[in-house]
């Protein structure tokens, strides 16, 4: 039987191209046949490079697209579902990457480890008083959203800090949140004042924007702390700075922000309390690796006669 | 009674003394300098108790230790002098314990590093801080006493790591209450870990414990912490592993100097992090020892035997 025919038509992780070189004929990005996938195509693989309805009804061959990553914008999916092909991504396997980030930048938050490190190096403040800082140890954490993310948020605070867990879903089911071993709360407004970490797991969507703003922060506990790594405008930034400004909130760490990249003299940049990282949740080997290796599998599932795993088309 | 301290302590310490009737002379009141002549009892921080001190310091009754390490204190000149030197061996274990998660995360994730570039005006691009994750890898605990055993069970419940651990020390009824496996030989423990962080105290013994030799039988994808003691590493040797891609990052609490000058080698690097000996300094710990400061000098001015008295 013949091999079947994969292109990789971006650039993944070589854990994905060696596996995928066992078990199939490949064609990669960097090969300038690449761009003639839809002549011979049994399986496409992709990050960026958009997937046209022309190419999909060119296509003859193709059984399976698999996007390396989660959105599906630039694929033309109502082309792909009238010629029956499954168009799949790969959620869920930037979790632990982004559940550790926001851990170490409440950390960094929390301890003043940017401000410090910033300060000896430009030869400034060298007075350990000014890096007080708190611990995290048995306090509560609240999380905005308990899905892949913030569930592992919730077993990481609980099993390394000893931390209370306490989210806000409205989209989970009571078995759900039993299974999840995070405290109920069933609104947002009841959640706020209890917490001393809040961190921000949901979608952007027309909900979410905003979520985060004036009226919240004034919920919350003058020594708590605030992490997204979500998206950027669920967090009122303006609002975000005034509680800081006013001394409302301990400290905030954004790893999204409403522009991106944040603009170097954004006004969050002047407290001490404040941690910015350039949208780096995912931003990880690890995640590059294991992203690249489900990708050739669920393809060749597929491909293999299987049934399409995480088939959004 | 006049109480002198030469660090910073939590208002509940100062109530405290306070409302014992104590004089206090803060770390920030020129009249610090006088302390040998005055102090009965001195909350010490990083102030040097040599001999010289101990034979200056004639009223001196009782020193309490603002933590936990105490290799600026000459015990055997405060024995001489009958002067009791307490310590809160544990207290700020919980503290230095955060800081050394904290510091691990921020240098696999390059949070300081990616923090700082956009503060900058320097362009980057989305790819460009590429780390890795702590769950499934391998941490070594260099010393597992206090600190070191709340880092392994940290490590290994909030990260899922497999932690072992370098001790000396603990017998193997203390291994069997540790998260960590026991590695019997430091050279061992190196070559097999993606994380290493120092929990143990400054001797003779731990002096220069991670120089070039040690650098060389680490992965070069591996990451150090040091919230212990500076002096365990040695700076130079560093400072040219990570400059030749020998090893991933380090983060350094410590240093074998303090305040680390701004024109420290290292901090060329940008995959280091540098923080100002602030494992002890939080929230929680500052109250929890300064409250246990003012007792061992109140009990050992009654009298009484002051808490994990050492001298």
């Amino acid at each position: 039987m013949a091999r079947f025919k994969v292109y990789v038509i971006d650039p993944i992780n070589r854990k994905g191209v060696d596996l995928l070189a066992r078990r199939a004929e490949m064609v990669l990005w960097d090969d300038p046949r690449a761009r003639d996938w839809p002549d011979d195509a049994d399986g496409l693989i992709i990050r960026d490079t958009p997937v046209t309805g022309e190419q999909l009804r060119r296509a003859t061959r193709l059984k399976a697209i698999c996007k390396h990553g989660v959105g599906l914008e630039k694929v033309d999916l109502a082309a792909a579902r009238a010629r029956g092909i499954p168009v799949m991504n790969t959620p869920g396997v930037n979790a632990e990457a982004v559940a550790e980030l926001t851990m170490g930048i409440a950390l960094a938050v929390a301890r003043r480890i940017a401000y410090c490190d910033r300060e000896l190096r430009r030869g400034g403040e060298t007075g350990r008083e000014a890096y007080d800082g708190m611990g995290l140890a048995g306090k509560t954490v609240g999380i905005v959203g308990v899905g892949n993310i913030g569930r592992r948020i919730a077993r990481k605070w609980q099993g390394g800090f000893d931390m209370t867990a306490l989210g806000y879903d409205p989209y989970l089911t009571d078995a759900q949140w039993r299974e999840r071993g995070v405290g109920k709360v069933a609104r947002l407004h009841d959640l706020l004042p209890r917490v001393d970490l809040l961190t921000i797991h949901c979608p952007l969507s027309d909900e979410t924007r905003g979520m985060i703003g004036a009226p919240e922060f004034a919920l919350m506990k003058p020594t708590a702390i605030l992490v997204n790594a979500a998206r950027g405008g669920i967090v009122d930034e303006e609002a975000l700075y005034a509680a800081l400004k006013e001394g409302r909130l301990y400290g905030a760490g954004l790893d999204v922000f409403a522009v991106e990249p944040p603009r170097s003299d954004h006004p969050l940049f002047s407290f001490p309390t404040f941690v910015a990282t350039s949208h780096i949740g995912a931003g990880n080997i690890d995640t590059r690796e294991r992203c690249a290796v489900q990708v050739v599998e669920q393809v060749l599932e597929v491909l293999e006669g299987r049934a399409a795993r995480n088939a959004a088309a | 009674m006049k109480v002198f301290a030469d660090v910073p302590l939590h208002p509940a310490a100062l109530e405290a003394l306070a409302a014992a009737g104590a004089e206090v002379v803060g770390w920030d009141d020129p009249r610090l300098s006088a302390w040998a002549e005055e102090a009965e009892a001195l909350i010490n921080g990083p102030m040097r108790l040599d001999a010289a001190a101990f034979a200056r310091a004639r009223r001196l009754k009782v020193v309490a230790k603002h933590g936990t390490g105490i290799d600026n204190i000459d015990l055997k000149a405060a024995r001489a002098r009958k002067v009791r030197v307490a310590r809160s061996p544990g207290g700020n274990a919980q503290s230095v314990t955060e800081l050394a998660v904290g510091l691990a995360v921020a240098l696999a994730r390059r949070i300081v590093e990616s923090d700082a570039r956009i503060r900058s005006l320097a362009p980057f691009e989305r790819g460009e801080f590429t780390g890795f994750d702590l769950r499934g890898k391998a941490a070594g605990i260099v010393g597992v006493g206090a600190i070191g055993r709340r880092v392994a069970r940290l490590l290994a419940q909030g990260f899922g790591m497999a932690v072992s651990g370098y001790d000396p020390y603990l017998s193997a009824d203390d291994w069997r209450r540790r998260d960590a496996a026991r590695v019997a030989r430091l050279d061992d423990l190196l070559a097999r870990v993606d994380l290493l962080t120092l929990h143990c105290p400054l001797t003779d013994e731990t002096r220069g414990l991670i120089g070039e030799a040690e650098l060389e039988r680490m992965k070069p994808s591996a990451i150090l912490v040091n919230t212990a003691r500076g002096g365990i590493v040695d700076e130079p040797a560093l400072f040219s592993a990570l400059s030749d891609g020998r090893l991933a990052g380090a983060a350094l609490d410590v240093f074998a100097a303090e305040p680390p000058p701004a024109d420290h080698p290292l901090f060329a690097l940008p995959n280091v992090i540098a923080t100002r000996h602030v494992g002890g300094y939080s929230e929680e710990a500052l109250k929890a020892i300064g409250l246990k400061c003012v007792r061992q000098i109140l009990d050992a001015l009654a009298g009484r035997e002051p808490e994990d008295a050492v001298a």
